[in-house]
Protein backbone atom coordinates (compact mmCIF):
# COMPACT_ATOMS: atom_id res chain seq x y z
CA UNK A 1 0.00 0.00 0.00
CA UNK A 2 3.05 2.26 0.29
CA UNK A 3 2.90 3.53 -3.33
CA UNK A 4 -0.79 4.44 -2.93
CA UNK A 5 -0.15 6.40 0.27
CA UNK A 6 2.95 8.01 -1.27
CA UNK A 7 1.08 9.10 -4.43
CA UNK A 8 -1.76 10.50 -2.30
CA UNK A 9 0.68 12.42 -0.06
CA UNK A 10 2.70 13.77 -3.00
CA UNK A 11 -0.51 14.86 -4.71
CA UNK A 12 -1.73 16.69 -1.62
CA UNK A 13 1.55 18.63 -1.42
CA UNK A 14 1.51 19.28 -5.20
CA UNK A 15 -2.07 20.58 -5.08
CA UNK A 16 -1.27 22.78 -2.08
CA UNK A 17 1.94 24.15 -3.57
CA UNK A 18 0.36 24.60 -6.99
CA UNK A 19 -2.46 26.68 -5.47
CA UNK A 20 0.04 28.88 -3.63
CA UNK A 21 2.04 29.46 -6.81
CA UNK A 22 -1.04 29.93 -8.96
CA UNK A 23 0.27 27.24 -11.31
CA UNK A 24 -2.04 24.32 -10.53
CA UNK A 25 -0.89 20.94 -9.30
CA UNK A 26 0.05 19.41 -12.65
CA UNK A 27 3.34 21.20 -12.96
CA UNK A 28 4.54 19.55 -9.72
CA UNK A 29 2.86 16.16 -9.99
CA UNK A 30 4.45 15.00 -13.27
CA UNK A 31 8.08 15.34 -12.06
CA UNK A 32 7.15 13.88 -8.67
CA UNK A 33 5.66 10.77 -10.27
CA UNK A 34 8.34 10.28 -12.90
CA UNK A 35 11.49 11.24 -10.98
CA UNK A 36 10.29 10.11 -7.56
CA UNK A 37 8.29 6.95 -8.23
CA UNK A 38 9.39 5.81 -11.69
CA UNK A 39 5.93 6.14 -13.26
CA UNK A 40 6.10 6.24 -17.11
CA UNK A 41 5.79 9.86 -18.26
CA UNK A 42 2.68 9.32 -20.42
CA UNK A 43 0.88 7.73 -17.44
CA UNK A 44 2.04 10.62 -15.21
CA UNK A 45 0.75 13.18 -17.74
CA UNK A 46 -2.59 11.35 -18.01
CA UNK A 47 -2.97 11.45 -14.21
CA UNK A 48 -1.96 15.09 -14.11
CA UNK A 49 -4.52 16.12 -16.77
CA UNK A 50 -7.31 14.42 -14.82
CA UNK A 51 -6.22 16.24 -11.66
CA UNK A 52 -6.23 19.56 -13.56
CA UNK A 53 -9.88 18.94 -14.52
CA UNK A 54 -10.70 18.27 -10.84
CA UNK A 55 -8.91 21.39 -9.61
CA UNK A 56 -10.57 23.57 -12.24
CA UNK A 57 -14.07 22.24 -11.46
CA UNK A 58 -13.58 22.95 -7.76
CA UNK A 59 -12.00 26.37 -8.10
CA UNK A 60 -13.96 27.87 -10.99
CA UNK A 61 -17.45 27.24 -9.57
CA UNK A 62 -17.16 30.11 -7.08
CA UNK A 63 -15.65 32.52 -9.65
CA UNK A 64 -18.53 31.85 -12.06
CA UNK A 65 -21.15 32.32 -9.35
CA UNK A 66 -19.57 35.59 -8.14
CA UNK A 67 -19.40 37.09 -11.64
CA UNK A 68 -15.62 37.24 -12.18
CA UNK A 69 -15.60 34.76 -15.10
CA UNK A 70 -16.32 36.15 -18.56
CA UNK A 71 -18.15 33.17 -20.05
CA UNK A 72 -18.32 34.63 -23.58
CA UNK A 73 -14.55 35.20 -23.63
CA UNK A 74 -14.02 31.67 -22.28
CA UNK A 75 -16.20 30.02 -24.94
CA UNK A 76 -14.52 32.03 -27.72
CA UNK A 77 -11.01 31.13 -26.60
CA UNK A 78 -11.87 27.50 -25.83
CA UNK A 79 -12.15 26.78 -29.54
CA UNK A 80 -8.42 27.56 -29.88
CA UNK A 81 -7.31 26.07 -26.60
CA UNK A 82 -9.14 22.74 -27.12
CA UNK A 83 -7.77 22.52 -30.67
CA UNK A 84 -4.27 23.09 -29.24
CA UNK A 85 -4.82 20.52 -26.52
CA UNK A 86 -5.79 17.85 -29.06
CA UNK A 87 -2.68 18.65 -31.12
CA UNK A 88 -0.44 18.50 -28.02
CA UNK A 89 -1.96 15.21 -26.80
CA UNK A 90 -1.35 13.58 -30.18
CA UNK A 91 2.26 14.82 -30.35
CA UNK A 92 3.00 13.23 -26.94
CA UNK A 93 2.01 9.88 -28.40
CA UNK A 94 4.42 10.34 -31.29
CA UNK A 95 7.63 11.63 -29.69
CA UNK A 96 9.97 9.80 -27.32
CA UNK A 97 9.45 9.94 -23.53
CA UNK A 98 12.89 11.59 -23.21
CA UNK A 99 11.79 14.42 -25.55
CA UNK A 100 8.60 14.92 -23.51
CA UNK A 101 10.70 15.04 -20.34
CA UNK A 102 13.06 17.61 -21.89
CA UNK A 103 10.15 19.84 -22.96
CA UNK A 104 8.58 19.50 -19.54
CA UNK A 105 11.80 20.54 -17.81
CA UNK A 106 12.07 23.68 -19.96
CA UNK A 107 8.37 24.57 -19.45
CA UNK A 108 8.71 23.98 -15.71
CA UNK A 109 11.62 26.41 -15.38
CA UNK A 110 9.77 29.03 -17.43
CA UNK A 111 6.58 28.68 -15.36
CA UNK A 112 8.54 28.90 -12.10
CA UNK A 113 10.18 32.15 -13.13
CA UNK A 114 6.90 33.53 -14.55
CA UNK A 115 5.14 32.85 -11.23
CA UNK A 116 7.40 35.48 -9.61
CA UNK A 117 5.88 38.16 -11.85
CA UNK A 118 4.30 40.85 -9.72
CA UNK A 119 0.60 41.05 -10.59
CA UNK A 120 -0.88 44.38 -11.58
CA UNK A 121 -4.50 45.37 -11.86
CA UNK A 122 -4.44 49.05 -12.62
CA UNK A 123 -7.28 50.59 -14.61
CA UNK A 124 -6.49 50.59 -18.34
CA UNK A 125 -8.00 52.44 -21.24
CA UNK A 126 -8.92 49.70 -23.70
CA UNK A 127 -10.57 50.16 -27.07
CA UNK A 128 -12.57 47.09 -28.14
CA UNK A 129 -11.56 45.59 -31.48
CA UNK A 130 -14.18 44.60 -34.07
CA UNK A 131 -14.13 40.91 -33.00
CA UNK A 132 -14.84 41.93 -29.42
CA UNK A 133 -17.73 44.19 -30.49
CA UNK A 134 -19.17 41.52 -32.79
CA UNK A 135 -18.97 38.81 -30.12
CA UNK A 136 -20.06 41.20 -27.33
CA UNK A 137 -17.11 40.23 -25.14
CA UNK A 138 -17.04 43.33 -22.94
CA UNK A 139 -18.17 42.67 -19.38
CA UNK A 140 -18.08 43.71 -15.75
CA UNK A 141 -17.06 42.28 -12.42
CA UNK A 142 -18.07 43.16 -8.87
CA UNK A 143 -15.75 45.38 -6.81
CA UNK A 144 -15.34 44.83 -3.06
CA UNK A 145 -17.74 47.71 -2.35
CA UNK A 146 -20.39 46.18 -4.62
CA UNK A 147 -19.83 48.52 -7.61
CA UNK A 148 -19.76 47.09 -11.13
CA UNK A 149 -16.38 47.60 -12.77
CA UNK A 150 -16.89 47.56 -16.53
CA UNK A 151 -14.14 46.60 -18.97
CA UNK A 152 -13.54 46.18 -22.70
CA UNK A 153 -11.70 43.40 -24.53
CA UNK A 154 -9.28 43.81 -27.44
CA UNK A 155 -6.86 41.90 -29.71
CA UNK A 156 -9.04 38.77 -29.90
CA UNK A 157 -7.05 37.16 -32.78
CA UNK A 158 -3.85 37.48 -30.70
CA UNK A 159 -5.68 35.87 -27.78
CA UNK A 160 -6.83 32.98 -29.98
CA UNK A 161 -3.26 32.37 -31.22
CA UNK A 162 -1.81 32.41 -27.71
CA UNK A 163 -4.59 30.12 -26.48
CA UNK A 164 -3.72 27.56 -29.15
CA UNK A 165 -0.15 27.55 -27.79
CA UNK A 166 -1.44 27.26 -24.20
CA UNK A 167 -3.73 24.38 -25.18
CA UNK A 168 -0.91 22.57 -26.99
CA UNK A 169 1.32 22.98 -23.92
CA UNK A 170 -1.45 21.54 -21.73
CA UNK A 171 -2.07 18.50 -23.93
CA UNK A 172 1.64 17.88 -24.50
CA UNK A 173 2.83 18.18 -20.92
CA UNK A 174 -0.29 17.46 -18.83
CA UNK A 175 -0.45 20.85 -17.15
CA UNK A 176 -3.21 23.45 -17.00
CA UNK A 177 -0.97 26.12 -18.60
CA UNK A 178 -2.90 28.65 -16.50
CA UNK A 179 0.05 31.07 -16.30
CA UNK A 180 0.14 31.26 -20.10
CA UNK A 181 -3.63 31.71 -20.37
CA UNK A 182 -3.68 34.47 -17.76
CA UNK A 183 -0.79 36.26 -19.46
CA UNK A 184 -2.54 36.02 -22.84
CA UNK A 185 -5.72 37.61 -21.48
CA UNK A 186 -4.12 40.07 -19.07
CA UNK A 187 -1.24 41.31 -21.24
CA UNK A 188 -2.55 40.38 -24.70
CA UNK A 189 -6.30 41.07 -24.60
CA UNK A 190 -6.11 43.65 -21.78
CA UNK A 191 -8.68 42.00 -19.54
CA UNK A 192 -8.48 42.87 -15.82
CA UNK A 193 -6.26 40.43 -13.91
CA UNK A 194 -9.09 39.15 -11.70
CA UNK A 195 -11.23 38.39 -14.75
CA UNK A 196 -8.23 36.82 -16.55
CA UNK A 197 -7.51 34.50 -13.60
CA UNK A 198 -11.16 33.47 -13.16
CA UNK A 199 -11.73 32.96 -16.90
CA UNK A 200 -8.46 31.00 -17.22
CA UNK A 201 -9.53 28.74 -14.35
CA UNK A 202 -12.85 28.12 -16.08
CA UNK A 203 -11.22 27.30 -19.43
CA UNK A 204 -8.53 25.06 -17.95
CA UNK A 205 -11.14 22.39 -17.17
CA UNK A 206 -12.27 22.05 -20.79
CA UNK A 207 -8.71 22.27 -22.15
CA UNK A 208 -7.47 19.57 -19.79
CA UNK A 209 -10.59 17.45 -20.39
CA UNK A 210 -9.83 17.40 -24.14
CA UNK A 211 -6.33 16.10 -23.44
CA UNK A 212 -7.52 13.78 -20.65
CA UNK A 213 -10.05 12.17 -23.01
CA UNK A 214 -7.28 11.32 -25.49
CA UNK A 215 -5.12 9.84 -22.69
CA UNK A 216 -8.05 7.98 -21.10
CA UNK A 217 -9.26 6.36 -24.31
CA UNK A 218 -5.66 5.60 -25.38
CA UNK A 219 -5.04 3.71 -22.10
CA UNK A 220 -2.58 6.20 -20.61
CA UNK A 221 -4.70 6.77 -17.49
CA UNK A 222 -3.90 4.26 -14.75
CA UNK A 223 -6.51 3.93 -11.98
CA UNK A 224 -3.72 3.23 -9.46
CA UNK A 225 -1.98 6.53 -10.29
CA UNK A 226 -4.71 8.89 -11.53
CA UNK A 227 -7.19 8.01 -8.75
CA UNK A 228 -5.05 9.12 -5.80
CA UNK A 229 -3.58 11.99 -7.86
CA UNK A 230 -7.02 13.45 -8.66
CA UNK A 231 -8.22 13.11 -5.08
CA UNK A 232 -4.97 14.39 -3.53
CA UNK A 233 -4.40 17.34 -5.89
CA UNK A 234 -8.04 18.52 -5.66
CA UNK A 235 -7.93 18.37 -1.84
CA UNK A 236 -4.49 20.02 -1.69
CA UNK A 237 -5.60 22.79 -4.05
CA UNK A 238 -8.65 23.46 -1.86
CA UNK A 239 -6.44 23.78 1.24
CA UNK A 240 -3.83 25.83 -0.65
CA UNK A 241 -6.48 28.21 -1.94
CA UNK A 242 -7.64 28.87 1.62
CA UNK A 243 -4.06 29.38 2.85
CA UNK A 244 -3.50 31.84 0.01
CA UNK A 245 -6.30 34.07 1.31
CA UNK A 246 -5.32 33.89 4.98
CA UNK A 247 -1.51 33.92 5.10
CA UNK A 248 1.53 35.80 3.83
CA UNK A 249 2.79 33.43 1.17
CA UNK A 250 5.68 35.29 -0.48
CA UNK A 251 8.36 33.26 1.34
CA UNK A 252 6.63 29.92 0.67
CA UNK A 253 6.27 30.87 -3.00
CA UNK A 254 10.01 31.58 -3.25
CA UNK A 255 10.85 28.21 -1.68
CA UNK A 256 8.53 26.44 -4.13
CA UNK A 257 10.08 28.34 -7.07
CA UNK A 258 13.58 27.18 -6.04
CA UNK A 259 12.26 23.60 -5.77
CA UNK A 260 10.68 23.89 -9.24
CA UNK A 261 13.90 25.15 -10.82
CA UNK A 262 15.90 22.30 -9.23
CA UNK A 263 13.34 19.76 -10.48
CA UNK A 264 13.39 21.24 -13.98
CA UNK A 265 17.20 20.97 -14.13
CA UNK A 266 16.95 17.33 -13.01
CA UNK A 267 14.30 16.57 -15.65
CA UNK A 268 16.41 18.11 -18.42
CA UNK A 269 19.51 16.26 -17.18
CA UNK A 270 17.71 12.89 -17.10
CA UNK A 271 16.25 13.43 -20.55
CA UNK A 272 19.72 14.01 -22.01
CA UNK A 273 21.64 11.50 -19.83
CA UNK A 274 19.04 8.82 -18.94
CA UNK B 1 -19.14 44.42 -37.89
CA UNK B 2 -19.93 48.10 -37.48
CA UNK B 3 -22.81 47.99 -34.98
CA UNK B 4 -22.28 49.98 -31.78
CA UNK B 5 -21.05 47.99 -28.82
CA UNK B 6 -23.73 47.39 -26.18
CA UNK B 7 -23.00 48.56 -22.65
CA UNK B 8 -20.93 45.83 -20.95
CA UNK B 9 -23.45 45.41 -18.14
CA UNK B 10 -26.24 44.65 -20.63
CA UNK B 11 -24.24 42.60 -23.12
CA UNK B 12 -24.65 39.11 -21.63
CA UNK B 13 -28.37 38.29 -21.20
CA UNK B 14 -27.51 34.60 -20.77
CA UNK B 15 -25.31 35.30 -17.72
CA UNK B 16 -27.85 34.82 -14.88
CA UNK B 17 -28.79 31.31 -16.05
CA UNK B 18 -25.19 30.23 -16.64
CA UNK B 19 -23.97 31.73 -13.37
CA UNK B 20 -26.70 29.87 -11.46
CA UNK B 21 -26.47 26.42 -13.06
CA UNK B 22 -22.78 26.10 -14.06
CA UNK B 23 -21.44 25.95 -10.45
CA UNK B 24 -24.02 23.22 -9.67
CA UNK B 25 -22.81 21.13 -12.64
CA UNK B 26 -19.12 21.64 -11.80
CA UNK B 27 -19.44 20.90 -8.07
CA UNK B 28 -21.95 18.08 -8.63
CA UNK B 29 -19.71 16.38 -11.20
CA UNK B 30 -16.68 16.74 -8.93
CA UNK B 31 -18.48 15.29 -5.90
CA UNK B 32 -19.90 12.29 -7.82
CA UNK B 33 -16.50 11.64 -9.46
CA UNK B 34 -14.59 11.85 -6.18
CA UNK B 35 -17.12 9.53 -4.50
CA UNK B 36 -16.40 6.85 -7.14
CA UNK B 37 -12.63 7.46 -6.95
CA UNK B 38 -12.69 7.36 -3.13
CA UNK B 39 -14.69 4.11 -3.14
CA UNK B 40 -12.22 2.58 -5.61
CA UNK B 41 -9.22 3.59 -3.51
CA UNK B 42 -10.84 2.08 -0.39
CA UNK B 43 -11.29 -1.17 -2.36
CA UNK B 44 -7.59 -1.03 -3.38
CA UNK B 45 -6.64 -0.74 0.31
CA UNK B 46 -8.48 -4.01 0.89
CA UNK B 47 -6.37 -5.74 -1.81
CA UNK B 48 -2.75 -4.81 -0.96
CA UNK B 49 -1.10 -7.76 -2.72
CA UNK B 50 -2.97 -7.16 -5.98
CA UNK B 51 -2.12 -3.44 -5.84
CA UNK B 52 1.57 -4.13 -5.19
CA UNK B 53 1.78 -6.59 -8.10
CA UNK B 54 0.04 -4.26 -10.56
CA UNK B 55 2.12 -1.29 -9.41
CA UNK B 56 5.34 -3.25 -10.03
CA UNK B 57 4.16 -4.16 -13.52
CA UNK B 58 3.34 -0.50 -14.24
CA UNK B 59 6.61 1.10 -13.06
CA UNK B 60 8.78 -1.56 -14.65
CA UNK B 61 6.99 -1.03 -17.95
CA UNK B 62 5.96 -4.69 -18.06
CA UNK B 63 2.28 -3.83 -18.44
CA UNK B 64 0.67 -0.64 -19.75
CA UNK B 65 -2.84 0.26 -18.50
CA UNK B 66 -5.51 -1.17 -20.85
CA UNK B 67 -7.54 1.22 -23.02
CA UNK B 68 -10.72 2.64 -21.45
CA UNK B 69 -14.03 1.04 -22.36
CA UNK B 70 -17.29 2.41 -20.91
CA UNK B 71 -18.93 -1.02 -20.93
CA UNK B 72 -16.00 -2.82 -19.29
CA UNK B 73 -15.52 -0.14 -16.61
CA UNK B 74 -19.24 0.05 -15.73
CA UNK B 75 -19.37 -3.75 -15.43
CA UNK B 76 -16.21 -3.72 -13.29
CA UNK B 77 -17.64 -0.93 -11.11
CA UNK B 78 -20.86 -2.93 -10.60
CA UNK B 79 -18.67 -5.81 -9.37
CA UNK B 80 -17.07 -3.20 -7.02
CA UNK B 81 -13.66 -3.76 -8.59
CA UNK B 82 -11.28 -0.92 -7.62
CA UNK B 83 -10.05 -0.19 -11.16
CA UNK B 84 -13.60 0.03 -12.51
CA UNK B 85 -14.77 2.34 -9.70
CA UNK B 86 -11.79 4.69 -10.05
CA UNK B 87 -11.92 4.88 -13.87
CA UNK B 88 -15.68 5.42 -13.85
CA UNK B 89 -15.13 8.31 -11.42
CA UNK B 90 -12.40 9.76 -13.65
CA UNK B 91 -14.65 9.41 -16.70
CA UNK B 92 -17.43 11.33 -14.88
CA UNK B 93 -14.84 13.96 -13.92
CA UNK B 94 -13.61 14.31 -17.51
CA UNK B 95 -17.20 14.57 -18.77
CA UNK B 96 -18.05 17.36 -16.30
CA UNK B 97 -16.56 20.23 -18.38
CA UNK B 98 -18.32 18.78 -21.43
CA UNK B 99 -21.63 18.98 -19.51
CA UNK B 100 -21.10 22.65 -18.75
CA UNK B 101 -20.28 23.34 -22.44
CA UNK B 102 -23.56 21.59 -23.33
CA UNK B 103 -25.36 23.84 -20.83
CA UNK B 104 -23.79 26.88 -22.54
CA UNK B 105 -24.92 25.59 -25.95
CA UNK B 106 -28.52 25.13 -24.76
CA UNK B 107 -28.57 28.53 -23.03
CA UNK B 108 -27.20 30.34 -26.09
CA UNK B 109 -29.70 28.48 -28.31
CA UNK B 110 -32.58 29.65 -26.09
CA UNK B 111 -31.19 33.20 -26.31
CA UNK B 112 -31.08 32.79 -30.14
CA UNK B 113 -27.38 33.71 -30.15
CA UNK B 114 -26.35 31.82 -33.29
CA UNK B 115 -22.68 32.85 -33.12
CA UNK B 116 -22.23 31.36 -29.67
CA UNK B 117 -24.26 28.26 -30.51
CA UNK B 118 -21.74 27.73 -33.32
CA UNK B 119 -18.76 28.34 -31.01
CA UNK B 120 -20.02 26.01 -28.25
CA UNK B 121 -20.97 23.44 -30.91
CA UNK B 122 -17.41 23.59 -32.25
CA UNK B 123 -16.00 22.93 -28.76
CA UNK B 124 -18.34 19.94 -28.34
CA UNK B 125 -17.28 18.53 -31.72
CA UNK B 126 -13.60 18.99 -30.83
CA UNK B 127 -14.12 17.17 -27.50
CA UNK B 128 -15.77 14.33 -29.41
CA UNK B 129 -12.79 14.26 -31.77
CA UNK B 130 -10.61 13.69 -28.67
CA UNK B 131 -12.28 10.31 -28.17
CA UNK B 132 -11.60 9.33 -31.79
CA UNK B 133 -7.97 10.50 -31.55
CA UNK B 134 -7.51 8.48 -28.35
CA UNK B 135 -8.70 5.34 -30.14
CA UNK B 136 -6.29 5.99 -33.03
CA UNK B 137 -3.49 6.39 -30.46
Amino acid sequence: MLPLITVLAISLVAGYGGALLGLGGGILIVPALTLGLGVPIRVAIGASLVSVVATSAGASAAFVRDGFTNIRVAITLEVATVLGSLAGSMVTGLITPAAVQLLFGVALAGSAIASLRIPHDEAREVVADRWSRRLRLAGWYPAKDGRRIEYEVTRVPLGLGLMFVAGATSGLLGIGAGALKVAAMDLGMKLPLKVSSATSNFMIGVTAAAGALVYLVRGDVSAMVAGPVALGVATGALLGGRALVKTETRRIRRIFVVVLVVISIEMVRRSIFP
Amino acid sequence: MSEPAPRPADAHPEDPTLRRITPVILRGGLIVAMAFVGAGLVRYVGRPTEFATQWRLLVTGARHPPAFSWRAEVEAALRLEPRGLVLLGLAVLTATPLARVLLCAITFARARDRTFVLLTGTVIVLLSVAIVLGRIG
